[in-house]
């Protein structure tokens, strides 16, 4: 028998799989986290591989991990698949060659999928990625937004708290025990009503039809990754005013900072720059009333996300824009792969509409 | 028999610096700047320019160049 052996996941696996997962990472992650995120999924259980050790008692020593993740792309379904936890024990990089795993498991996976992608990862991941036929057409662009005109001060507030960790913070920003309350007072949802808000049973399957690539958005997408997320708390905010500029927008408060709320998605029924102008200004009204001041949210500079782009780059608060000007920020492209079957469908590497939506969803 | 030309001469086509290489054939792939990926691509050359086969289990073995060359030649 060879000293090292590949298979897929089975049942019984997945204690094993979190303590390759802690001595990689250094995090902890339950079963019932490790559950949510692999096997519960309404777009279907992950494709997990996994390497042993024989000479070790078959011990885990490496996980490649794809997550079903389903678009649209206008009336169209789609299944991409998003690669995450690639895990190899440190001990063991310069014994297995690494790559020539993940390119015989993708050999294997590559058909269930229309299209595979990452969000980031380590130079590391990404020259295997190059090297087995991942483009890299779309680069990460991060913000972080004002909600109102006393938010350029907030940001000031905020960035003396961080450099001075002692500072109180002024009562202008909430304490993070508050901002759940105040999130509420202001009209958001928690998850238990945005899980039953009749706002979303039927809004992807009009909405979808002015989208192009983008991932489904059905109550049940929604209610996986947001509202059942055992890592944070995400509250929903509603637009729906007949036009189309309704939509919803998911955020969730930034638990090491305060005021601040990171936008994990967000949609509207027609897209447009007169659109998401007003669907941006009700959403910013909203957080202002629930004294939030500052947004994070990141964005790709795919040609159809142009005008979010710009709204964003007019929303960026001045310290940002400074801080990025003074300091120089290596850009992080978003590798993607089409398979054989998304090129049948005319798929391309560009124009897809990505959110945080497709990020892990742990917190920050 | 596979001697060091040879290997230099499969190394420049993988596109490795062979300049850098040269001079330590005895010494760790990790310790001369070889990540698993350019070790990979190095190898996967060997295997299509000499037709030979070298199996996850075999490459454990393999920690240097000159490792591989008693390789070949076994």
């Amino acid at each position: 028998m060879d000293r090292f052996s590949s298979r897929q996941f089975q049942p019984g696996d997945e204690e094993d799989i979190n303590r390759l997962y802690f001595e990689v990472t250094g995090k902890r992650r339950s079963l019932s986290e490790y559950l949510w995120q692999w096997h519960q999924s309404p777009s279907g259980s992950g494709d997990i591989w996994l390497i042993h050790d024989n000479e070790c008692d078959g011990k885990l020593i490496g996980h490649h991990g794809v997550m079903p993740i389903r678009f649209t792309n206008g009336a169209k379904d789609l299944l991409f698949g998003k690669i995450e936890n690639t895990m190899v024990l440190p001990e063991y990089r310069s014994k297995i060659l690494y790559p020539r795993y993940e390119i015989r498991f993708k050999e294997q996976y590559q058909q269930r999928y229309h299209a595979i992608f990452a969000t980031m990862g380590h130079d590391a991941a990404i020259r295997v990625r190059k090297a087995s036929g991942y483009h890299f057409p779309a680069e990460w662009k991060t913000y972080l937004l004002g909600t109102s005109v006393t938010s350029e001060f907030a940001c000031f507030s905020w960035l003396i708290g961080k450099a001075f960790m002692r500072l109180r913070q002024r009562p202008l920003l909430p304490r993070d025990k508050n901002m759940k309350k105040a999130l509420v007072g202001a009209g958001f949802l928690t998850s238990e009503s945005a899980s039953v808000c009749p706002f979303f049973q039927s809004f992807w399957d009009s909405a979808r039809n002015n989208h192009g690539v983008a991932p489904r958005r059905n109550r049940e997408d929604l209610n996986w990754r947001f509202w059942i997320n055992p890592y944070k708390s995400h509250f929903t905010f509603i637009l729906d005013n007949g036009k189309g500029s309704s939509g919803y927008a998911i955020v969730s408060p930034i638990t090491s900072e305060r005021a601040v709320v990171f936008l994990d998605d967000y949609a509207i029924a027609v897209p447009s720059y007169e659109n998401y102008h007003a669907f941006f200004n009700a959403l910013a009204r909203a957080l202002t009333k629930a004294n939030i001041a500052l947004i994070k949210t990141l964005s790709t500079d795919d040609p159809v996300l142009a005008v979010i782009n710009d709204l964003f780059t007019k929303r960026q608060v001045l310290c940002e824009r400074l801080a990025r000007k003074l300091k120089s920020v290596k850009s992080k492209n978003m590798p993607r792969f089409i398979s054989p079957e998304g090129e049948k469908l005319g798929l391309n590497y560009l124009d897809w509409e990505i959110t945080g939506l497709v990020f892990e969803g742990r917190s920050l | 028999m596979i001697d060091h030309a040879k290997i230099l001469e499969i190394l420049e086509q993988s596109g490795l610096d062979v300049e850098l290489i040269a001079a330590d054939f005895d010494k760790p792939f990790s310790d001369i700047g070889l990540d698993s990926l350019d070790v990979f691509n190095f190898l996967s050359e060997v295997e299509v320019v000499l037709g030979a086969s070298i199996s996850d289990s075999d490459f454990e073995s393999i920690n240097t160049f000159n490792d591989l060359i008693r390789f070949l030649n076994n």
